[in-house]
């Protein structure tokens, strides 16, 4: 049987639905004005005339882009970074928040108070940058300087992400431990066959983390790869330059512009860095949804 | 299948906290001894020393023979049933059960042929494609044992694997055990606070206390010759009743409940306690309705085939546990009176039963 809802019930459920449609909206709408924008002629674009629909509609801007070795290069950089900075973050936070989780860890809580620490005070970034820069010139003799595995290595850790694991971890039962213990499990074979497959929602969640922030990374990707390394930059560093280069410090453009506007071309940039976050996203939403509570809540 | 021996075992804490004291115990081939005690009373500590899962602060564990007190748990052979099944949740039935021995590399036609045995003898040869959350609680506890059995281990070691379930099932569970044990003829330490599961499933208990061994013995001997109070007290469902009495030079034992003229047996045994306070012991099941001892009714509890009655000997409170249906209203008025062979006699300081030997 249907309940009648009280007044002030009914008042917050319309309130509640009315604020989530708006914020809906607002994440929206820059997506779809974005491709609008894209797939839009030059005049309307360039006098702003574009509300939500696209106008005279035309593909070449997507022509373009698809043509643009540089883009697609830096595309294979972020493309690599992401898939190579998760894996290599995500084995770093696996066993960084496996040891903080065991009680027999010595200095656990010196550990645990030192990784807290930098969430709460960093350096600042010139001294982070020079501690890039100094300590992975020990790199150089490898030859990974001013390459896209210096990002990968550098921004290898997260203290947050390592307290999420930690966390997880924590929340299997110490039973559960004990019984691969006595069953015959190595420390490895403990971590690996029994703590990792129980923690899977927390592990797909911590390496959306890392996956998303390394897709969108840009700041350090900059300042860490010289501009004579270009063939090396990601694509968001290489959007920026062509919008520099392109936009900003020149009078419409390098490139012949016929039938869409510059900022076409920006846009389709755009949707193409989004692309492969919106079909990767439904397969891990459901882990993320679950992951965040249960690791960050110990039960 | 093999033999135990522990040797003076000790645990210490940090802090100095002590959880077992001088622990002596023989386990021989295929025996089934139960540890049971109170909560704290060290006897899943004693249990996880065994298992290898607490180091061992003195003292000795043999193991068929061979000193094994060092020793890493997988080293050890053997197996352990947790009390909250500790399943490996991602992992199906069988590949809990094989998981022991995929990690030793076994021959998958081995390792199919045992698990398929052990599901066989537990009933769960349908469940083997379920994950652990879709059984029921005695399903899980199934699959723990048979997780256990498919190694054949040198001992298993069973830590409270029935206290998470309902009473209906500990009961069944409990036979099954029983008859696992007759089938397997394993060596079991098995751990629990409850002294039914003890009583029934034990060919030796180990009756523990604050970190101390009372008694060991066979389940019969505990009830029927409890070494100290303790045990006494433990053992025996209702517990038994204790009441402080003086022994008289004429051979009665006196308080201020009742007096009871003492038989020339017991008047011998506790002839050094002459003139001296004792505690009297007697199981609610050795007191019968008949007898010069008044009782005034309170409580009246039919159980089917008997009958708790609670209530006052003057002051004192006793239960007794007729074997009949009794329909006794609050402040009924009875006689009763104590089997003479079944009451017993602790010394008052040490605690410790009044014997024969006592007196040699």
């Amino acid at each position: 049987m249907k309940r009648r809802l009280e007044v002030s019930e009914l008042i917050f459920k319309i309130l509640a639905y009315t604020l989530l449609t708006a914020f809906a909206i607002c994440c929206l709408y820059p997506f779809v004005y974005a491709i609008s924008s894209a797939i839009s002629g030059r005049d309307v674009v360039d006098n702003n005339e574009i509300i939500l629909l696209p106008k005279d509609i035309q593909f070449a801007a997507f022509a373009e882009i698809f043509k643009n070795n540089a883009f697609w290069i830096s595309y294979a950089n972020t493309l690599f970074l992401t898939f190579y900075g998760t894996v290599f973050s995500l084995f770093v936070a696996i066993l960084g928040g496996y040891a903080l989780s065991k009680k027999r860890l010595l200095f656990r809580k010196g550990f645990n108070f030192i990784l807290v620490f930098t969430m709460w005070f960093s350096a600042g970034v010139v001294p982070q940058y020079l501690n890039y820069k100094k300590t992975l010139t020990v790199f150089n003799s490898i030859g990974i300087q001013d390459t896209k595995w210096m990002i990968v290595i550098a921004m290898g850790m997260a203290a947050m992400n390592i307290i999420l694991l930690r966390n997880a971890f924590e929340g299997v039962p110490s039973e559960i431990e004990e019984a691969a213990i006595v069953d015959g499990a190595t420390e490895l074979q403990v971590l690996t066959k029994v703590y990792v497959p129980m923690s899977k929602s927390t592990i797909a969640t911590v390496g959306l983390f890392f996956g998303i922030s390394r897709w969108n990374g840009y700041y350090w990707a900059q300042r860490m790869i010289p501009a004579n390394h270009s063939f090396e930059w990601p694509l968001q560093v290489y959007i920026r330059r062509y919008l520099e280069d392109n936009i900003w410090n020149s009078d419409q453009g390098a490139i012949n512009v016929e039938v869409y506007s510059l900022n076409s071309i920006v846009y389709t940039m755009v949707i193409c860095a989004i692309i492969p976050i919106l079909i990767i996203y439904p397969y891990i939403q459901k882990y993320f949804a679950k992951g965040v509570n249960m690791g960050g809540v110990k039960e | 299948m093999s033999s135990l021996n522990l040797i003076n075992l000790n645990k210490i804490y940090d802090h100095n906290v002590q959880a077992v004291y001088d622990f002596n115990l023989d386990v021989n081939d295929g025996e089934f001894v139960v540890l049971v005690g109170p909560s704290g009373c060290g006897k899943s500590t004693t249990l996880r020393m065994i298992a290898g899962l607490e180091d061992i602060t003195s003292g000795q564990l043999i193991i068929d023979g061979k000193d094994v007190t060092k020793m890493p748990p997988k080293d050890r052979d053997i197996a352990m049933v947790f009390q909250n099944y500790a399943l490996y949740a991602h992992m199906t039935v069988y590949e809990n059960m094989a998981f022991s021995l995929t990690l030793r590399k076994e021959n998958s036609d081995l390792i199919h042929t045992k698990v398929m045995a052990a599901a066989e003898i537990l009933g769960l040869t349908n469940q083997l494609n379920k994950k652990p959350k879709q059984l029921s609680g005695g399903q899980r506890q199934r699959v723990a044992i048979g997780r256990a059995i498919i190694r054949n281990p040198k001992v298993f070691l069973f830590d409270e694997p029935l206290s998470n379930l309902d009473a209906k099932l500990r009961n069944s569970m409990r036979r099954e055990l029983l008859l696992l044990h007759k089938k397997l003829n394993a060596t079991i330490i098995y751990v629990t606070h409850d002294q039914t599961e003890a009583l029934t499933l034990a060919d030796k208990i180990v009756c523990m206390s604050m970190g101390y061994v009372q008694q060991v013995g066979t389940p019969l001997e505990l009830y029927e010759h409890p070494k100290n109070l303790f045990v006494a007290g433990f053992i025996g469902l209702p517990s038994m009743n204790f009441i402080d009495v003086q022994i008289t030079e004429d051979g009665k034992m006196v308080c201020p409940s009742f007096e009871y003229q003492l038989s020339a047996d017991h008047q011998r045994l506790l002839k050094d306690y002459v003139g001296k306070t004792v505690v009297f012991g007697i199981r609610p099941e050795d007191i019968v309705e008949d007898g010069d001892i008044d009782f005034k009714v309170k409580i009246n509890e039919n159980l089917g085939q008997s009958t708790l009655v609670h209530g006052l000997a003057k002051e004192k409170k006793l239960v007794c546990k007729f074997k009949r249906w009794c329909a006794y209203k609050q402040n009924d008025m009875i006689k009763i009176g104590f089997v003479e062979e079944k009451m017993h006699f602790f010394d008052k300081e040490t605690t410790n039963a009044i014997t024969e030997a006592h007196n040699e």
